[in-house]
């Protein structure tokens, strides 16, 4: 018996037709930029265990009663969940905190997101 | 023993409580002023925030500081403190609206930043679009910690390309890498720009049309004869197969 397969047709046609497009851009020398760090180079499958523990440890060492916890608890979300995605390189860029701060404005500027995000961050 | 800086901070809590409890009783215009000059210092280093990452310079950091007070002003007016949320974490979007808004209705060389502002928010409401198809696609139920997680990528994503059309290419010949240069971040963005040429047709001439001309979803929708919800759709869709783009590109570079 075959296994049951999680993979939608449609996506895996798009992710197909994405993959081929990549390679043609690099082919041409038209796909630039990419990371340094290896890690933003792994498969995406699994993140989400890993990144809960990595939550779990940076937020849970956070004091949320103190005035500036909040802010300090998403901007430690969006870091974690920004170095997970695009790898630890990121770190070591200047800008990363402009970035930090504006993600994070973002998802606490939506009443409903903020609410969202704060129930995410007392569970951890 | 306890910690005399643990101590300084639960009568500082305490005494804020007891102003803002006051407040919501009768309103008195002297515990208004005290609450007010409590917060002077927050909305004065959002202002300067705000001021050293300013587009135009013609503007007074005086005027910054103004509109913080008035932003700080309507914030404790507004608060709600039975509701549980910190005041800072409310003053703070008051205050960076107050500014924006002063900053979007400034002159004629705020009709730009007017544009940027516009674009950001149409931006915002299609990233808050819930894609259930998409999600149905992907054959899992989201939970929480998740959806949040590939929202903020999304919104990064959505940042990152923000004015990469004037993102210049470098003259590898003449050009020496600075220790201080936001390397990573711009090696990241131009990988993102050249990637938007793998997505499907729709999704690259929204993105395209979006983030490198500046052009709103309207005038998009107006661009391909669809509704604007639709680019609003469409443009999300974008963002969520260019994250897609990203992880093939990063795992065929380590294949190579």
């Amino acid at each position: 018996m075959d296994p049951i397969s999680n993979v939608n047709p449609i996506l895996d046609a798009i992710r197909r037709e994405l993959a081929e497009n990549i390679e043609r851009l690099r082919k041409s020398g038209r796909l630039t930029g990419g990371s340094s760090s290896t890690r933003a180079q792994q498969p995406a499958a699994g993140r989400a265990e890993g990144l809960e523990s990595i939550l779990r440890r940076k937020i849970g060492a956070i004091d949320r009663r103190s005035p500036e916890g909040t802010a300090r608890a998403t901007r430690a979300f969006v870091e974690a969940v920004l170095i997970a995605e695009f790898g630890d390189a990121l770190l070591a860029d200047p800008g990363l905190g402009d970035l930090l701060g504006e993600v994070s404005a973002c998802l606490r500027g939506d009443p409903q997101l903020c609410e969202q995000l704060d129930g995410v961050l007392a569970a951890l | 023993m306890e910690d005399p800086a643990c101590a300084d901070e639960a009568t500082e809590d305490a005494e804020e409580t007891a102003l803002w409890k006051r407040f919501s009783e009768d309103a008195a215009a002297d515990v208004r002023d005290k609450l007010i000059e409590r917060y002077l210092p927050l909305s004065r280093l959002i202002a300067a925030s705000l001021y050293a990452r300013r587009v135009a310079h013609d503007a007074e950091f005086a005027d910054y500081m103004q509109c913080a007070t008035l932003g700080l002003i309507e914030a404790v007016d507004k608060f709600e403190w039975r509701r549980g949320v910190r005041f800072n974490t409310f003053a703070t979007y008051r205050i960076r609206g107050a500014i924006q808004n002063y900053i979007a209705n400034f002159s004629e060389r705020r009709e730009q930043l007017g544009l940027l502002h516009r674009l950001k928010k149409e931006r915002a409401e299609s990233i808050k679009l819930g894609d259930e198809a998409l999600k149905r696609a992907r054959g899992t139920r989201t939970y929480p910690l998740r959806e949040i997680a590939d929202m903020t990528v999304i919104w990064t994503l959505s940042y990152l390309l923000e004015g990469s059309g004037m993102l210049a290419p470098r003259d590898n010949a003449h050009y020496i890498e600075q220790f201080y240069d936001s390397l990573e971040l711009r090696r990241l963005k131009e990988r993102l720009v050249s990637l938007v040429d793998a997505l499907p047709d729709q999704e690259r001439r929204v993105i395209k049309y979006h983030y490198f001309q500046n052009l709103q979803f309207i005038e998009i929708a107006n661009i391909f004869g669809v509704t604007k919800g639709r680019i609003s759709q469409i443009h999300r869709r974008g963002l969520l197969l260019l994250r897609e783009a990203h992880a093939i590109a990063g795992s065929l570079d380590i294949k190579l």
